[in-house]
């Protein structure tokens, strides 16, 4: 009888907007963990561009961010105006003046998923990251590239794919969107832990 | 007279040949069992408004079956999720199967409500579009610009014409319901002690009643549990597996009590009758009563109740005392002439009592309790009508060994037996009296509805863990709402919104449910269209302070022209439904009835605190519901009603018998009361809490005692009468008495009751209706 009411769950559970793919195979993980092992702890700081088609201008930004583990993604703008945000296991908190104005909880993947993929790049986990997509590399030297190709067709309509650059550590990522926008963000890697 | 005899039987044969056409008819149709236990509830609850609630959640709920997929390797539970999808698929006795998800259905969710996006606001954007001054550091701005500076600008960038202040991106993350599964791996799944659980959630094409599914879903999931191993688990909820257990058990419980039943009462009369021939005139009737009844049950009710057979397969032990007492009657006597005259009286009033019992048991509001009382009420009539008009048309010889063997012994004991004026059995009986009613006093009721259940403990355990890991919305309770037109009822929902908000803002309540959540009402949708059009796209507005924020000019004349082009017609409730974002929504939508608009709103985490407060909420357009509690109140209700009506029916029966035995009367009614009363609080004794089944027994235990009783004393205690009860009696523990041993807790109580008052009357009734010489017989 009460089971019976319940029953009507499921249908609450289709509002969700992105999402993530199969795993591959394990042998290009063992050869990226080489060129860049996994981090525990980054910390240093940023300049994003974010190009928008409709747009001259790149809309840029720049700050500090790190990571642990633990904490997650503390990315804080702080040019052109002072913000922060929070990226971790609980979701995405943005704060103003140590208050949190918003708040998006991880079941609800729409930006939480976002958080996953920065997180994974700059902690070097390809475990994870091969997990939703397809990941090549090229070496000049010393110098690499990554490339990121989503497995899923589901990320495929937000991610067309991401490249990584750098030498030693993350220099640069390029986040090519699916209506042809991308986003750049340099990195200066002051402080990492394996 | 005699032709008017043949004429009589010539038409109950031809009643007879129509039954079992009927029947044949039935089975080439398809014949339909129903097996849900809740057709046994009332079909009237007290309010329209819960009346088409419960329908409305009934109809969403029973088709919906839910698999959850789990392993410890995630890449193998992951591959074991898709078998599991596609096995469900191929099947094809699924409407929908929802697992993995695909881009395009991702793509609809997401441009889903699009059109209207200048309709809606959440309340703290409209708090800060009201409320704060233009200018850069408007907090909308501030966190708009923030984004766009941080990654997420992946996500919000793509929408800065159309959403500069991403005012639509707060309200779709701020009305998709919270849900503990999240999109991973392309699949909605939850991660617990380190193992992922992968949701398929599917949709029946058939009644989780039909036999069919039941069957195919059965061996489908076997195969997939068999095929995956031990390592993978999947794990199921949904209406179908209990209606399958529950249609299981029935059959189940129907052959062996029906088949246990007739064994043990053919091997009892082949004992005591020696002939072939005469067990089998003994079950004529039985059969006639069967067959009758089942047809007529059919024609009247379109579809018979799994139980109400179950119960039924108990009216043999009825069913047969008539034939017995003819029999018996027969074997004893020498001269067949004038016999049945001698006996109808008795036969007649038994029956007459019988159908008063079930007549009252047809009184209650349960439709599946009416459904039994009616199958045999029509049973008793036509075993009875049989035995009338049939039975003496068979030469029944006198049996020898009855009368030298069976009946001397019966005699001797009869003679041991005492009467009610020995002081002897009547001290101890008044002791036994007034320890019963003491007994009664501390008697404990039980109008749990978990009375109607008859899942196993796994099966229920299995559900449970499945509700858990989904952290649905407790749908046994909620507010119904009404409201002349569509949009009123809107309004209704956003006024008792802020009421909502409220308790959740003293912690009494988590989180609610409300269509109005996602689709606001005209009046709501306009006022924030303007809003958006005054604070935001006016000249010199917020859109103007953005773009200049954001030093990207450019963008305040293309938004602008994105906002002017865009759909001005508020969203309706029709156009709603057709979304794809309303999915979650919808079954709180219950749409018009009867020129009337009704929706539901359910609660996630709800405390007593704030039941109390719902409760208060009542209105001719509120009202606040609990599924649970109003069941038990319903049993409890009828428990109360059905006393009187027992009462009631002693009463009746009382009067009628008063006109044939006079002062006598009470030595015919004494054996089932007191027997009733004794059983009930040797029920109450052992522990047992009653339950309104413990006291529909009692009704039959009325009908049944009231035949052995009629009989004994009419008879003035022959001693074939004496052997016909003995054989009913036993007959009818047979029949009952086996009722014990089900599963199913409505015919276990039912069983139990019966089995321990039947004893009892056969104990107390020769007492009460022979006199102390009748004794001497021989």
């Amino acid at each position: 009888m009460i089971r019976a009411l319940h029953l009507l769950t499921l249908s609450l559970l289709l509002m969700t907007l992105s999402s993530f793919a199969q795993p591959r195979a394990e042998q290009d993980v063992t050869v990226l963990n080489k060129i860049l092992a996994k981090q525990s702890q980054v910390a240093g700081t940023f300049e994003q561009a974010k190009h928008l088609a409709i747009l001259p201008m790149p809309i840029r930004s720049s700050g500090e961010f790190s990571f642990t583990e633990l904490s997650g993604l503390n990315w804080t703008v702080l040019k052109p105006v002072h913000s922060q945000m929070v990226l971790d296991d609980q979701g995405i908190r943005q704060i103003q003046e140590g208050k949190v104005v918003w708040a998006l909880d991880a079941s609800q993947p729409a930006a939480s998923h976002i958080s996953t993929i920065i997180a994974s790049v700059l902690a070097a986990d390809w475990q994870t990251l091969n997990k939703h997509f397809d990941l090549s590399h090229t070496l000049t030297g010393t110098r690499w590239d990554i490339n990121l190709q989503p497995t899923s067709q589901v990320l495929l309509t937000a991610v067309k794919r991401i490249t990584l650059t750098g030498e030693q550590v993350l220099e640069k990522m390029t986040l090519f969107e699916a209506n042809g926008d991308s986003t750049v963000i340099q990195f200066d890697i002051r402080n990492s832990q394996p | 007279m005699p032709n008017l005899l043949t004429l009589i039987r010539g038409a109950w044969l031809a009643g007879i040949i129509f039954c079992i056409g009927a029947i044949f008819y039935s089975l080439n149709a398809g014949l339909k069992f129903d097996t849900d236990i809740l057709s046994l509830l009332p079909e009237s609850p007290h309010s329209q408004s819960e009346r088409i609630a419960n329908q409305a959640l009934a109809e969403s709920s029973n088709k919906r079956v839910i698999f959850l997929v789990t392993g410890i390797d995630r890449q193998q539970t992951q591959s074991a999720a898709l078998e599991v999808q596609q096995a469900l698929i191929s099947s094809e006795i699924f409407l929908t199967v929802q697992g993995r998800i695909d881009a395009q259905q991702l793509a609809e969710l997401q441009t889903s409500l699009a059109q209207f996006e200048y309709f809606h606001l959440t309340n703290d954007d409209q708090k800060s579009l009201e409320n704060h001054s233009v200018s850069n550091q408007h907090p909308l701005i501030k966190q708009a610009l923030s984004r766009l500076y941080s990654p997420m600008s992946a996500v919000v960038g793509k929408d800065i014409q159309s959403d500069p202040l991403q005012l639509f991106f707060n309200w779709q993350s701020a009305m998709s319901p919270l849900t503990a599964f999240s999109l991973q791996d392309d699949w909605l799944t939850r991660d617990v002690n380190d193992q992922r659980y992968y949701l398929i959630s599917a949709e029946l094409r058939q009644s989780p009643f039909d036999i069919s599914t039941q069957l195919q879903l059965d061996t489908l999931i076997t195969e997939l549990r068999n095929n995956l191993g031990d390592t993978i688990e999947v794990l199921t909820s949904g209406i179908i597996f209990h209606a399958s257990h529950g249609a299981k058990q029935a059959q189940f419980e129907i052959s062996t009590i029906g088949l246990g039943s007739i064994l043990a009462i053919m091997l009892l009369l082949l004992f005591i009758l020696r002939k072939v021939s005469l067990v089998l005139i003994t079950f004529l009737p039985i059969i006639v009563g069967c067959t009758v009844a089942f047809a007529l049950t059919l024609l009247i009710f379109d579809k018979v109740h799994l139980i109400t057979l179950a119960f039924g397969a108990g009216l043999i032990g009825v069913a047969i005392d008539y034939s017995l007492h003819f029999i018996c009657a027969s074997i004893a006597t020498e001269s067949k002439q004038g016999l049945l005259r001698r006996i109808l009286p008795s036969l007649a009033l038994g029956l007459l009592s019988s159908i008063v019992a079930y007549a009252a048991q047809a009184m209650t509001p349960f439709p599946g309790l009416r459904q039994m009382a009616c199958f045999s009420a029509l049973g008793l009539i036509a075993a009875w009508l049989t035995v009338v008009l049939f039975l003496p048309l068979f030469n029944i010889p006198t049996s020898t060994w009855a009368q030298t063997r069976v009946l001397p012994i019966l005699s001797k004991l009869r003679h041991y037996w005492p009467s009610i004026q020995q002081a002897r059995l009547y001290i101890p009986l008044l002791i036994l009296i007034m320890l019963s009613i003491w007994q009664l006093g501390s008697l404990t009721v039980n109008d749990d509805i978990r009375n109607l259940q008859t899942s196993p403990d796994e099966l229920i355990a299995n559900e449970v863990r499945v509700l858990n890991l989904l952290e649905a919305p407790a749908f046994g309770q909620y507010l119904v709402l009404n409201a002349a037109t569509a949009d009123r009822l809107l309004q209704l929902e956003e006024a008792i919104a802020l009421q909502l908000e409220s308790i959740i803002h003293d912690g009494h309540l988590q989180a609610f449910q409300s269509s109005a959540q996602q689709l606001y009402s005209q009046n709501k949708q306009q006022q924030q269209y303007q809003l958006i059009a005054d604070k935001v796209y006016g000249e010199q507005q917020l859109l103007q302070a953005f773009s200049q924020a954001l030093g990207a000019e450019s963008i305040e004349r293309s938004a602008r022209q994105v906002f002017l082009n865009s759909n001005n017609d508020v969203m309706t409730s029709e156009q709603w439904l057709q979304e794809p974002a309303s999915q979650g929504y919808r079954h709180l939508w219950l749409g018009q009835t009867d020129n009337t608009f009704y929706s539901l709103i359910t609660f996630t985490g709800l405390t007593a605190e704030a039941i109390e407060k719902l409760s208060k909420l009542k209105s001719d357009q509120v009202i606040y519901i609990d599924r649970v509690q109003s069941i038990s109140n319903i049993l409890s209700l009828y428990r109360s009603q059905l006393l009187l009506w027992i009462i009631a029916a002693y009463g009746f029966i009382l009067l009628v018998l008063t006109m044939k035995y006079k002062l006598q009367a009470w030595r015919v009614i004494a054996a089932p009361a007191l027997a009733s009363i004794f059983t009930i609080a040797l029920l109450s004794a052992l522990g047992a809490q009653i339950t309104l089944f413990n006291l529909l027994a009692l009704l039959i235990l009325l009908g049944i005692g009231l035949d052995a009783s009629i009989f004994l004393f009419d008879s003035k205690g022959e001693p074939h009468t004496w052997l016909a009860v003995n054989l009913s009696t036993l007959t009818t523990l047979f029949a009952f008495g086996l009722l014990g041993l089900c599963q199913t807790p409505v015919l276990h109580y039912f069983g139990i009751t019966i089995l321990i008052g039947i004893f009892l009357i056969w104990l107390l009734a020769p007492s009460f209706t022979m006199k102390g010489d009748s004794n001497e017989a021989h």
